[in-house]
């Protein structure tokens, strides 16, 4: 009896509860939008590790990252990997994380040097032009050639050398690290670098695990570090994810403490008009118990409601996101749903236990002053 | 109208500070938000100026620091000591590395330098003296529980940590610091590789100029006799730096504080807005018993300014105190709140919007029957 008036009298209010709701929700969906962004880009991060062609990659011992790392592979290396058994394919190549400059604007890119021909490591789908590149040339996404207005034909620099773009690649753009393909050459001169690669890209036969495959290549090749492409994809994307986990959870807590003052607020001014109803149910013998109950579920209520808009305004940004902010990858997980609802709950029941002096201080006599 | 405003707020005194501190936690979000990409701008900034360093030759192609991979000529340093007006250029290294302890890795720029260029001055421990030393960031000492007198270790290789330095962090990477004698011994210990002639020895020259000596002449000296390096004052490689966390983090950032305002300001709205309609009864009582509608507007729009001027101090001190706590228990992050534009524009948006949102409910009163405030 006592959950059904309390939820009569919160739809008794509707304009006030939509209001509140609305606002709550603004809070969690700026929450979902932290957690959103971070992953989308975190995850694309990854994509060219996912898309290389790999099942296997081995960098200079003791490197297990590709973000924020740098590994150096000696060239007869390439040789010894391939030598080792369950090895279809092998390819190199070289990495290095700096600015390209597009007409002007400088991103900070992972460039990759690639041989011509090469087809592991090389962009994997083309938006216009070729994938391959020969000296004095590059592939840049074709977002970054949208954004910048620098398309077939014109010219980016790197380093202190202008390349000619001849290919602009799909899926290879992130904000924060877009991937452009140079011929290893190239990328060579500018790192002062003679025989080296960063990592090794191998295929493995179809009848070996990729998982084996790796610890064979440990075994019998010195000073590598072989993991497979779901390794280290993991492993570069909880590297992104530590970097930015503290100030997610920052950000978190703090929107979680305005929606915890929002739902308190809108269940005070709530209590505050029901002063006199709650007095008569304790009047009629309700025990305080039964009162607290009665807010927790308005509480809730409206905790629950925001936690609806707020889903679906995320899902409206997000594709308003994807639309008009081409450059940012947004991505919601149902991992980050369900630690927003958990925070969720937690915003309701902290923000009844706000009020719950305030309803203990009802006197049933109050029924009778008004 | 005020008297009125205040005697509504003094009327219900919780429900009137609940107001302030909603009003008021909401401009701190927006302002910690806006802080964080300010605070990034700053500490990428930092890594160029704070090295202490007049004039900084890089590798041609090379613009900045941050991000960047520079590496010259051994010769390079004699060439430029060479030029009139430069009384020393001194070597410093970047070298990216990943610490991992228990599990957790943390991306560092490890910055190797002699004399300039490594901080002076610690905020615990003491500065670089030998081989094997390092110095580290509060941040790393935080995240990993380093403390001075422990070992850092790094590909195998064991750096003694002889000090702690405050506000060396950039891009969310913690920098730390040791001299070229640590960096020859890590080289050969670490299991880095084989053969090391893949790995920077120079990678920057610091240069300092003779008193009075005009930098601009200098560096075109410099760049016209040694065509091995390209030459910039700090505060260019600063401006690079700074434009290198733009691009990189810009657009989210940009995305992420936009989505804050307008989330922060609705939320404002919709937060005087159910503190007005709470009020409905009272505005219905004011109507019936006679009060002009003008007065009764003027007391809402003053009760809406009262509670954001209130609000508004109490919000810029609740987003100091963040940035602080943030500071204290994520060093890695700076958080600068309190850029007078930020605030400025934070607090005309409150306004605005408080005001708007507490005006939507006097529709609902316009239509309000007298005798229906008396119904309950």
């Amino acid at each position: 009896m006592i959950v059904r008036w309390a939820v009569v009298s919160l739809l008794q209010a509707r304009l006030r509860m939509l209001a509140s709701s609305l606002a709550v929700a603004a809070a969690f969906t700026l929450v979902f939008m932290f957690r959103a962004v971070w992953e989308g880009e975190t995850r694309q991060l990854a994509t060219y590790l996912e898309r290389a062609g790999a099942d296997v990659w081995v960098m200079q011992a003791g490197v297990s990252n590709v973000h924020m790392a740098s590994s150096f592979v000696g060239r007869a290396k390439r040789r010894e990997v391939e030598s080792v058994e369950g090895v279809r394919a092998a390819a190199a190549v070289l990495y290095l994380n700096s600015m390209v400059t597009f007409s002007g604007q400088r991103w900070f890119c992972y460039i990759v040097g690639i041989e011509p021909g090469q087809r592991l490591g090389a962009p994997w789908a083309m938006a216009e032009g070729r994938s391959q590149v020969q000296p004095g040339e590059v592939v840049v996404p074709g977002v970054l050639a949208r954004v910048s207005g620098v398309g077939l034909g014109g010219s980016v620099k790197v380093g202190d050398r202008d390349l000619l773009v001849v290919g602009l690649s799909e899926e290879t753009f992130s904000a924060t690290n877009p991937v452009v393909f140079v011929h290893r050459e190239d990328l060579a001169d500018l790192l002062w670098l003679e025989g080296y690669d960063s990592c090794l890209l191998v295929q493995a036969n179809e009848d070996t695990a990729p998982g084996e495959l790796a610890l064979r290549i440990e075994a019998e090749v010195d000073a590598v570090e072989a993991m497979t492409t779901e390794e280290l994809v993991e492993s570069d994307t909880a590297l992104a994810r530590q970097m930015g986990t503290q100030i997610i959870a920052l950000m978190t807590g703090i929107c979680a403490a305005l929606a915890t003052l929002l739902v308190g607020f809108t269940m005070y001014v709530h209590t505050a008009r029901l002063g006199t109803e709650l007095a008569v149910l304790k009047a009629m013998g309700f025990q305080r118990g039964h009162v607290y109950l009665a807010v927790v579920v308005q509480s809730s209520l409206v905790a629950a409601s925001a936690f609806g808009l707020a889903l679906a305004g995320t899902a409206i940004l997000a594709s308003l996101t994807r639309g008009l902010a081409t450059v940012v990858a947004v991505r919601l997980t149902p991992g980050a749903v369900l630690e927003v609802a958990g925070v969720g709950a937690l915003v309701a029941i902290v923000a009844s236990l706000l009020l719950a002096r305030r309803v203990a201080s009802v006197e049933p006599a109050t029924v009778f002053r008004t | 109208m005020s008297r009125l405003a205040l005697g509504w707020l003094r009327l219900d005194a919780s429900r009137s500070v609940l107001s302030v501190a909603g009003i008021a936690a909401v401009l701190a979000v927006m302002l910690l938000l806006q802080g964080v990409k300010a605070g990034l701008a700053t500490q990428l900034r930092s890594v160029a100026l704070d090295r202490g360093a007049d004039l900084i030759a890089v590798q041609p192609g090379v613009s900045n620091i941050v991000g960047a991979r520079s590496v010259l000529p051994q010769l390079a340093r004699g060439e430029v000591e060479a030029v009139a007006g430069v009384l020393a250029a001194e070597p410093m290294t970047t070298l990216p590395l990943i610490h991992e302890r228990d599990g957790r890795r943390t991306p560092l720029l490890l910055l190797i330098a002699d004399t300039t260029g490594v901080p002076r001055a610690v905020e615990e421990g003491r500065v670089l003296e030998g081989e094997g030393e390092i110095l580290i960031d509060r941040s790393l000492a935080r995240i990993h529980g380093l403390s001075v007198g422990e070992q850092l270790e790094i590909a195998g290789y064991s750096f003694l940590i002889v000090g702690v330095v405050e506000a060396t962090a950039a891009l969310w990477t913690p920098l730390a610091f040791t001299n070229y004698d640590t960096l020859i011994e890590f080289y050969f210990e670490a299991d880095l590789a084989d053969d090391l002639s893949a790995f920077p020895l120079l990678g920057y020259l610091l240069i300092r100029l003779d008193e009075g000596t005009e930098s601009s002449g200098v560096r075109e000296a410099i760049e016209a006799g040694v065509p091995a390096v390209d030459v910039y004052g700090p505060e260019q490689i600063a401006d690079n730096d700074e434009r290198l966390g733009r691009t990189m983090l810009g657009a989210v950032l940009d995305l992420l504080i936009g989505i804050a305002w307008v989330v922060g300001l609705t939320v404002v709205g919709l937060f005087m807005f159910t503190a007005a309609e709470g009020r409905r009864r009272d505005i219905g009582v004011l109507k019936a018993i006679g009060f002009p509608a003008r007065m009764i507007v003027g007391g809402v729009l003053a009760e809406a300014l009262i509670v954001v001027l209130v609000a508004a101090p109490a919000g810029v001190a609740l987003a100091r105190v963040g940035a602080e706590l943030v500071g204290r228990f994520a060093p890695l992050y700076l958080i600068e709140p309190l850029r007078p534009v930020s605030v400025t524009l934070a607090v005309a948006g409150l306004l605005a919007f408080s005001t708007a949102g507490s005006v939507g409910p006097l529709a609902i009163v316009r239509g309000l029957e007298p005798t229906e405030v008396f119904r309950r």
